[in-house]
């Protein structure tokens, strides 16, 4: 039997989100990654976050993001673009969080 | 080859882009006073953000006499909005000149005090700006080396002579800033470039030389990779660099070093006509 299990355009389609949180942030409280479409907008990352962490943050505060620790991407470029930019083998990206700027 | 990229660079620098910036009918149906358009020429290289005080001077009165309280605009150009964080050359070789249709000048856009767009980029204030571009500029530069190589190097105060650069319109002033950077174009691992395929972006690192032939990589190479090459030809379409469109067998890395925008992005603007 063929065990080899085709990817659905679906799968193919999507990219592995995974945050690592940097500095005193609050966590999740079991490492996930998260799916999210190649042509979603980094917006969706980062309106994500805050709403999920939204309960832990004080008046004011908001999250900076990062990719390889270096720089913020525009929030509208697609999640597609970044992964084969700055992923890992073009289907997961590290996207790194914070409550202040983590790169010079 | 440097001068000529210089050269370049300098002209490009130097690049205008007449517009004119009219209200739309719903506001001047409403005036009693006549209401005389702004024209502006923006730098090709630069930013419409940078004149966001400036319109909104020209078009204080109107304001005060349609008594609106939003200080807040977004410009249009036939209903697409403007984006503030695109260069100006970029949004304009994207809707005025890819088209089937003689170039317009001036640029003809319309001011909106209305509620703006969603998943439009709003910046509160220049210093949010600032950090918009400089996270782009970074973007390019750990792009251009697949690593923190060049991001590393990068400090406060370098960014922020970048940036004056930038404000100043002064290539010789950006680049004196750059410099410390050592950005080798022909030898870097990738090449910082946007492409915009009928208005869609693809960004993906694009090496400069191709690593089996050991030959520069070209448009055509480019083109073929987006298959938009049949037969030996490209499919009818437009293609645009900073305003103009090179030969086929132009080098990807020339283009960068001579082209590139202060953001350290080279964007290629592609048209299909189908």
């Amino acid at each position: 039997m063929n065990k080899q299990k085709k990817k659905t355009q679906e799968e193919v389609e999507k990219v592995d989100i995974k945050l690592m949180p940097i500095g005193n942030v609050p966590k999740l409280k079991k490492a996930k990654v998260f799916k999210l479409r190649r042509a979603d907008p980094f917006l969706v990352v980062q309106q994500g976050v805050t709403k999920v962490f939204s309960k832990h943050l004080k008046k004011g505060q908001v999250f900076t993001f990062s990719l390889q620790a270096s720089f913020t991407p525009s929030p509208d470029e697609t999640l597609g673009n970044l992964t084969e930019c700055f992923g890992q083998n073009n289907t997961s990206l590290e996207v790194g969080y914070s409550l202040t700027p983590n790169y010079g | 080859m440097e001068r000529t990229i210089v050269h370049i660079n300098t002209e490009n620098w130097a690049c205008y882009i007449p517009i004119i910036i009219n209200l739309p009918s719903k506001y001047t149906t409403q005036l009693q006073t006549p209401f005389r358009p702004l024209f502006m020429s923006v730098p090709r290289s630069s930013y419409l953000y940078f004149e966001k005080e400036k319109i909104f001077n020209h078009f204080e009165p109107v304001l005060k006499e349609l008594e609106i309280n939003n200080k807040n605009f977004y410009l249009q150009f036939n209903s697409e909005p403007v984006r503030w964080n695109a260069p100006t050359g970029v949004f304009f070789d994207m809707v005025c000149k890819s088209t089937n249709h003689p170039e317009k000048m001036p640029m003809n856009l319309q001011i909106n005090f209305e509620k703006v767009p969603k998943k439009f980029i709003e910046f509160e204030n220049e210093t949010e700006f600032y950090n918009y571009y400089a996270s782009t500029f970074k973007e390019s530069c750990f792009l251009l080396s697949k690593s923190a190589t060049i991001t590393q190097k990068i400090t406060e105060n370098i960014m922020a002579n970048i940036w004056n650069g930038l404000k100043n319109l002064s290539f010789d002033e950006y680049k004196r800033s750059v410099q410390p950077l050592e950005i080798k174009y022909y030898e870097q691992p990738s090449l910082a470039i946007r492409i915009f395929l009928n208005k869609q972006c693809i960004q993906k690192p694009i090496k400069p030389i191709n690593q089996e032939t050991e030959e520069l990589i070209t448009l055509l190479d480019i083109f073929k990779n987006l298959q938009l090459v049949e037969n030996g030809k490209t499919v009818p379409m437009t293609y645009l660099i900073q305003g103009i469109t090179p030969p086929l067998n132009t080098p990807l890395a020339f283009l960068s070093a001579s082209c590139s925008h202060p953001d350290g992005f080279l964007y290629l603007i592609i048209t299909t006509l189908n």
